[in-house]
């Protein structure tokens, strides 16, 4: 007789660190073997963690791993090819859900798993040093068989500065579940916060529940929502080129960046312009290799025009729900940037057909044959929040974030 | 489809002391280069990139001798170009091609830096163009309009003539048409026919199509006619006209859609009419009107001024409108309104609009203001232009350099909670508002600009697109592109009309370029992009595929020859190797020129398991082809299976051409249909997936919807009736989710900018995409109705019982019935609202529907809603029976209106008690609260008179859009205590509240506050926020996005600040009296 573990989440795999998860998982035992047989499930535990993956090649590890990891500590993963040293930054304490049961054929056994997602400060991220990828992991062990251990991906954004909403909201510290907890009545543990004060000073804060998402998010909504739009005179070293008008530049994931350009005020003339959005994984000092590349780049959407005949000119860049959103750990830090490329012309450029004096002349205008051009680059710096767990959930739906695994044991 | 999208361009301004204005645009056939016509000059500028080419300055005698220029015509080759100026000249210009290899514009890097990205440099030259002036002429007595006509320009001048005259400048008058002697009928071309009365009537706007056989007039009396001939020449003699049926008010302009055969007229009501060709008479025919609705404009003759121009988009699909006053709109073929905007800018800065075009595959929208040329993006559906069953499942926008794609919201089984090794479950809605947004590779976009068709599998997991040459693939789960490796490959072949996705193909219809012969392509999505693994099916003829469908294993390939050639798929595996072949057999081809006069006139093509009543049914427990259908031109027609069905022919000419078939008329004004996805029949709801929906735009949504036989299961019924039912949207529909019966789509918002006060005169609106949707549910059951099908009705909400918005969809039936039935001035004479409660009584929410609608209904409404409920008092106590205490506490406040103050106490307190046996707590507190607040009243002794301000205005905030929760459930006050009466109607709220919007003073009043007595009154009005409708998904927060049609305001209060103060059963607590201090309600 086979026994079947489904586990499922029950609102995707997309989640805020701070936020409590539900894991509804099915023990189901097959009904086709001989029906006296039985099986005893020793037991089933769940817990929530984050590992870190670096490359050797690129990342100086610090001397002592954070915590040991649970299972096969320090095991190389050598699937990708190149060295990459995996520990784990953070874990939840393993939660029984099972213990001794004893399933007969076609009998069903469900429990809900829930726990808190400890805070952090690594958010899910793939990038080309560093890998953080957070997993929901089950233990179970059927009576007289090895203990498989079953991964489900998660995918977990940081609110920034959740402290900070929870502290000057103060019925924001709600408790968001229903009171249904793990079927062993266990509330979730008990998390220790340390917040910061406005006074600055620190006080501990203890809470038993996982924070308020809507009040997190409210706070997100405050922070990046549009205030007064932002100018900039771009000028480089052949005078003035003309105006970009940001409204913004703190976005959250999903947004899209609207520039605009207004090239009526100018002295060279911006023949073409391309616009990247870049997200810049930088290696913090302490961690770089002595002769390492300190950062390495990632484009993710880019929007360029042909701008000569134009007085103004706009872009859209969309920003990709499945981004990671700015961060800095203690290894790395991810900045985002725009980085715009402009094309231009000292010369003088004129749409207009000349004037002449002559009554029964007609002028004809023609396009110039060649432009001598330069260009120039200039980085301007964003921050990217998150942004709603549900909404990035839709774009995760395709990949391995699908939030469901069903293991036979 | 189309969605205005983002910030306009500015191209140009000419300085306001400049004299020389901007005059007239117009687009070239192919709509890659445009005319740019000022006063004394005019420009010819490239699309993309978007560059000048080449500009002419009429020299100032000229301009003297015949006046400034005032409108231009393209030759159709684009060899030329016509200027037509104000005193009646018409001065020709050949385009100068002779060095346009040499290119211009090109961009040499200096020494110190480079460009580096691929994206700055351009693979295609910029031809070097310029333009000769050829021949210049004058028209006696001015000209009104001009046309192109083959090799002739038609030249309509105010003398009533219609002149022809070559690109070369000389005029042929033997095939002038006098418009005096030309016949005028009613009817063609059986009426008699007469002439105009007076010589002074003449043409001042024409449009020519070919697929309509004529030319469509608007003449100087205001009245429109048609004008065809006998011969293609359009000879003098062999002329006649037809006169469009009399409008209220004269037309001004006119433009003819060709691939829907429709003629748009312009009129100085500042409305539109459309006209097309009756099959059976000929007859002229109206089809709709093009007119704002009251809510969108109040006063839309005076406020829009008259209709100054009208354009199609290259695609036919939607319509741009002018207006005198400087307006502009954008309607659907068939009169949806898509978006409108009144004035460009601010008022303080005058701004008209004066001429108008679409560029490039109707991406872009020329606008022209005297002194402003400015461009808006637009994305179009997927639909418009490659209407394939799998795009209708998803919404799917194509835009110019990228593609927005949203897969729908999904109801899907959530656990609730955990007891005893069971885990509890209900349904949830999934939200999902956001975009993908996808952008095209620069290197495909590059050499193959513009996009042209696009496509989504069924699953949204891989999307095709094709743009002028080749196609490109895009897997949504890797977020990679495949291309092409290298251009060459991708000069090999272009997509002639088809894209779509079979299994893990994406098929294509494509003209081969090396081998000029017609083609279907096939490419795998797990293979490279490469030809050696493309499977292709050389076809034996020479007309070219212009659209392809699927449905399940069956390819439905439409080609211009009219032949609709089915055919069915079959993988294979080639040898022992891991390729696939594609096994392609004919199974039938079926000839349609019989119901299309042209191939450009079919619009979709579909072969669907939608069946009319005649026929049998066979029971294969999966969906068979059982009809084609065909939309021509906005009609939609039927051909049953066993008229085509293939399998029957098993003789060798199975793959004969069969045009006997009887098609069958379903309906007119379709612009685009839906059919259930799925293979195989839904099991959950067999009326509403089996059911066939059209957007037919000014005349909303129909669905064509099957009704079982009542004795027997479906499995029984081999006859199966359809109704057709309109159904009417507030959203523009782009996509049907059939199991969760909500219909989505998408509109264009306007996005308030905040920018810089100096430059206020660059303000323009700009706009973002929204994704809309709409639960049907409720608008189809009251159809149902009111044909007395309400058997049916029931059969069919039963189907939808587990939805999570399905109590909302009731309480809105309910509602609008109440609404309508309730505040109609005029005697009803078979009221609905009968029916409709004995509806929701079948229900087992039946209670809870009516407390819920009583609660977000005006007061005066409830003695016609409880005259067909029941009564409050019985109501309550069955809720008190059943233990449905939380309804029970409802009832309270009505209870409280209609009841005198010991009764209401004494029916309190009985909910009180079983409050505590059942251990509520919750409830069991607020409703003490309740008796002792009521007490307290009774001890003051003085219950309020209603003569306060707003005492007798609780409905005085609602607005047509807004049905408000009336609220404040269980305040005892006096005011409200008066019995079933005469409808109030109020509006002497805004006067009597002493000026202050009674919104805003009701949300500030402290309820508790003993010392206002006067003003608790007021309260009656507060709470119309926090709990309507649209709270109805239980997923936290933001997921609950769902907007319950015109409900959606409610839903997105959600996230203010007081939401996660409502109740369980929907009230905000503070809104009892003697509740803790009340806080802001509304911000």
């Amino acid at each position: 007789m086979m026994v079947d573990l489904i586990a499922s989440l029950t609102r995707g795999a997309i989640y805020v660190s701070g936020e409590g998860l539900r894991c509804r998982v099915a023990l189901l035992a097959s009904s086709l073997s001989t029906p006296v047989e039985k099986r005893t499930i020793a037991f089933v535990s769940g817990h929530i963690h984050c590992q870190c993956s670096v490359e050797d090649t690129k990342v100086l590890l610090p001397i002592k791993p954070l915590i040991e990891p649970p299972e096969a500590a320090g095991r190389r993963n050598s699937s990708t090819g190149t060295e990459l040293n995996t520990f784990t930054v953070i874990s939840t304490i393993p939660k029984i859900l099972v213990g001794n049961l004893t399933l007969r054929p076609g009998e069903e056994f469900n429990v809900l798993y829930s726990e808190v997602i400890p805070k952090s400060t690594c958010p899910s991220f793939r990038g080309l040093a560093v890998r953080y990828s957070w997993k929901l992991a089950f233990h179970c062990q059927v009576l007289g068989q090895a203990t498989t251990v079953i991964h489900i991906p998660l995918w977990i954004m940081i609110l920034p500065e959740v402290e900070k909403v929870l502290l000057s909201n103060g019925d924001g510290i709600r408790r968001a579940s229903n009171g249904d907890s793990a079927v062993d009545g266990k509330l979730p543990e008990e998390l220790t916060f340390r917040e910061h004060n406005a006074d600055g000073e620190d006080e501990v804060f203890v809470h038993n529940g996982p924070v308020n998402l809507e009040s997190a998010l409210q706070s997100l909504d405050e922070l990046t929502k549009k205030r007064n739009p932002k100018i900039f005179n771009i000028d480089c070293q052949f005078g003035k080129l003309g105006k970009l008008t940001l409204s913004k530049t703190k976005f959250r994931l999903g947004e899209e960046i609207y520039g605009k350009f207004d090239f009526t005020d100018k002295n060279v003339t911006c023949i073409q312009y391309l616009v990247s959005l870049i997200g810049d994984e930088h290696i913090c000092e302490d961690h770089r290799k002595p002769k390492g590349v300190a950062f390495s780049e990632n484009i993710v959407s880019r929007a360029n025009d042909f701008c000569l005949c134009l007085q103004q000119s706009n872009f859209s860049l969309p920003i990709p729900l499945h981004i990671t959103h700015s961060f800095s750990s203690e290894i790395i830090e991810l900045k985002w940037k725009l980085r715009f490329e402009f094309v231009l012309s000292t010369e003088a450029f004129h749409l207009d057909v000349p004037q002449v004096a002559n009554e029964q002349q007609s002028v004809l205008w023609r396009a110039p044959v060649r432009i001598p051009v330069e260009t120039i680059a200039w980085n301007l710096p964003l921050d990217i929040y998150p942004t709603d767990p549900v909404q990035v959930h839709s774009v995760h739906l395709r990949d391995s974030l699908g939030g469901e695994v069903k293991v036979q044991l | 489809m189309y969605f205005i999208n983002g910030f306009p361009k500015i191209i140009s301004t000419i300085p306001s002391e400049e004299d020389d204005c901007f005059q007239y645009l117009c687009c070239n056939r192919e709509h890659t280069l445009i005319l740019v016509l000022r006063k004394y000059s005019f420009a010819i500028w490239q699309l993309r990139p978007l560059l000048q080419l080449t500009a002419y300055r009429r020299s100032h005698s000229s301009v003297k001798n015949v006046g400034i220029n005032v409108g231009a015509l393209w030759e159709p080759e684009t060899n030329a170009i016509v200027i037509q100026t104000a005193e009646g000249g018409l001065m020709f210009f050949n385009l100068d091609f002779r060095n346009a290899d040499r290119g211009c514009y090109q961009l040499e890097d200096s020494k110190n830096s480079r460009r580096e990205s691929d994206e700055l440099f351009l693979k295609e030259t910029i031809p070097y163009i310029s333009v000769i002036p050829t021949a210049s002429i004058m028209i006696a007595g001015g000209i009104t309009s001009l046309e192109s006509l083959r090799d002739n320009v038609m030249v309509a001048s105010s003398s009533g003539f219609i002149q022809r005259i070559q690109w070369d400048g000389s005029i042929n008058n033997s095939l002038t048409i006098v418009l005096e002697k030309v016949p005028f009928s009613i009817d063609l071309p059986q009426s008699k026919k007469s002439y105009l009365s007076q010589s002074s009537i003449h043409i001042i706007d024409l449009d020519f199509s070919f697929l309509l056989g004529g030319f469509s007039l608007v003449l100087s009396n205001g009245r429109g006619a048609l004008m065809t001939a006998s011969d293609v020449e359009f000879l003098p003699d062999t002329v006649q006209c037809v006169w469009v049926p009399v409008e209220p008010s004269p037309f001004t302009c006119t433009a003819v859609n060709h691939k829907y055969r429709l003629m748009a007229f312009g009129c100085t009501n500042a409305q539109g009419a459309l006209y097309c060709i009756e099959d059976q008479t000929e007859g002229i025919q109206l089809t709709h009107r093009l007119q704002l609705l009251d809510r969108d404009c109040p006063d839309m003759a005076g406020g829009c001024g008259s209709v100054e121009g009208l354009r199609w988009t290259p695609d036919g699909c939607a319509l741009a409108m002018i207006w005198k006053k400087g307006g502009f709109a954008i309607w659907s073929v068939f009169g949806a309104l898509l978006t409108f905007s009144l004035s460009l800018v601010h008022e303080s800065i005058p701004r008209r609009v004066s001429a108008l075009d679409w560029g490039t595959e109707g991406y872009t929208m020329w606008i022209l203001d005297p002194k402003l040329l400015l461009a808006y993006n637009f994305v179009k559906s997927a639909l418009t232009v490659n209407n394939c069953s799998t795009n209708r499942t998803s919404v799917l926008l194509q835009g110019e350099n990228g593609i927005m794609l949203n897969t729908g919201d999904r109801v899907i089984l959530q656990p609730l909670g955990a007891k005893d090794s069971h885990v509890e479950t209900k349904y949830a809605l999934f939200s999902n508002k956001s975009w993908t947004v996808i952008q095209l590779p620069n290197r495909y976009i590059l050499t193959n600009w513009p996009l042209r068709y696009t496509v989504v599998d069924a699953d949204a997991e891989t999307i095709a697109v094709a743009g002028r040459h080749a196609l490109a693939l895009y897997l949504l789960s890797s977020r990679k592109w495949k291309t092409f490796s290298n251009d060459t490959a991708e000069q090999l072949f272009t997509v002639t009309g088809g894209l779509l996705w079979w299994k893990d193909f994406a098929i294509c219809g494509a003209y081969n370029l090396s081998t000029k012969g017609q083609e279907i392509r096939m490419y795998s999505k797990h293979k490279p992009l490469d030809h050696k693994h493309a499977v292709i099916w050389k076809l034996p003829n020479e007309a070219h595929v212009m659209s392809l469908n699927v449905f399940r294993d069956m390819l439905l390939i439409f080609s211009s020859d009219s032949l609709l050639t089915i055919s069915s798929l079959e993988k294979k595996k080639v040898g022992k190797t891991d390729e696939v072949s594609v096994v392609i057999n004919v199974l039938q081809m079926v000839s349609v020129q019989n119901i299309s006069p042209h191939p450009h006139c079919v619009i979709s093509v579909d072969l669907t398991p939608v069946r009319t009543e005649t026929g049998q049914r066979k029971h294969t427990g999966i969906r068979e082809a059982e009809s084609l259908l065909i939309n021509v031109s906005g009609r939609l027609w039927i051909i049953q299976r066993d008229a085509l069905d293939p399998s029957k022919d098993t003789s060798d000419d199975n793959t004969s051409t069969s045009s006997s078939v009887t098609p069958l008329l379903l309906s007119s004004c379709v612009e685009m249909l839906w059919v259930h996805p799925s293979i195989t029949p839904s099991k959950d709801k067999p009326q509403l997936c089996e059911a066939l929906w059209m957007f037919c735009g000014a005349h909303g949504m129909k669905v064509w919807m099957p009704l079982f036989a009542k004795d027997g299961t479906r499995r029984n019924t081999f006859l199966s009736r359809r109704v057709m039912l309109p159904v009417w949207l507030r959203i523009i529909p782009l996509c049907v989710l059939f199991d969760e019966a909500m219909i989505i789509g998408a509109e264009s918002d306007f996005l308030f900018e905040s920018g810089p006060v100096d430059s206020s005169a660059n303000q323009l609106p700009s706009f973002s995409i929204n994704r809309t949707s709409e639960v049907y549910l409720p608008q189809a059951l009251r159809q149902l109705l009111r044909r007395n099908l309400g058997a049916h009705a029931l059969e069919i909400a039963q189907t939808c019982t587990k939805l999570p918005y399905f109590n909302h969809s009731l309480e809105l039936l309910l509602h609008e019935v109440l609404e309508e039935e309730g505040t109609s001035s005029a005697p009803i004479p078979d009221p609905l609202l009968p029916s409709v409660v004995a509806f929701v009584q079948e229900f087992p929410v039946f209670l809870q529907t009516i407390a819920h609608c009583a609660r977000k209904s005006d007061i005066a409404l409830w003695p016609r809603l409880f005259i067909e409920a029941g009564e409050p008092i019985d109501l309550f106590r069955e809720c008190l029976d059943s233990q449905q205490l939380d309804v029970a506490a409802s009832f309270l406040i009505v209870l409280n209106s209609t009841l005198p103050t010991a009764a209401v106490r004494k029916q309190a307190t009985a909910l009180l008690e079983k409050a505590q046996q059942a251990r509520n707590t919750d409830l069991a507190s607020e409703t003490s609260r309740f008796l002792k607040a009521l007490e307290h009243e009774e001890q003051e002794g003085q219950r309020h008179t209603p003569d306060m301000p707003s005492s007798k205005s609780p409905g005085a905030l609602r607005t047509n859009q807004d049905p408000i929760d009336l609220g404040n459930p269980m305040s005892p006050q006096s005011s409200m205590t008066f019995k079933y009466g005469p409808p109030v109607r109020n509006k002497s709220v805004s006067e009597s509240a002493h000026g202050i919007n009674p919104l805003k003073r009701a949300s500030s009043v402290p309820y508790a506050g003993k010392d206002e007595p006067h003003l608790r009154s007021v309260s009656v009005v507060v709470p119309p926020i926090m709990n309507g409708l649209g709270q109805s998904s239980t997923l936290p927060g933001a997921m609950d996005r769902l907007s319950l049609g015109e409900h959606s305001s409610n839903g997105v209060s959600h996230t203010s600040s007081g939401a996660s103060l409502t109740s369980k059963n929907g009230w905000s607590r503070r809104r009892f009296p003697g509740h803790a201090q009340p806080k802001q309600i509304l911000t």
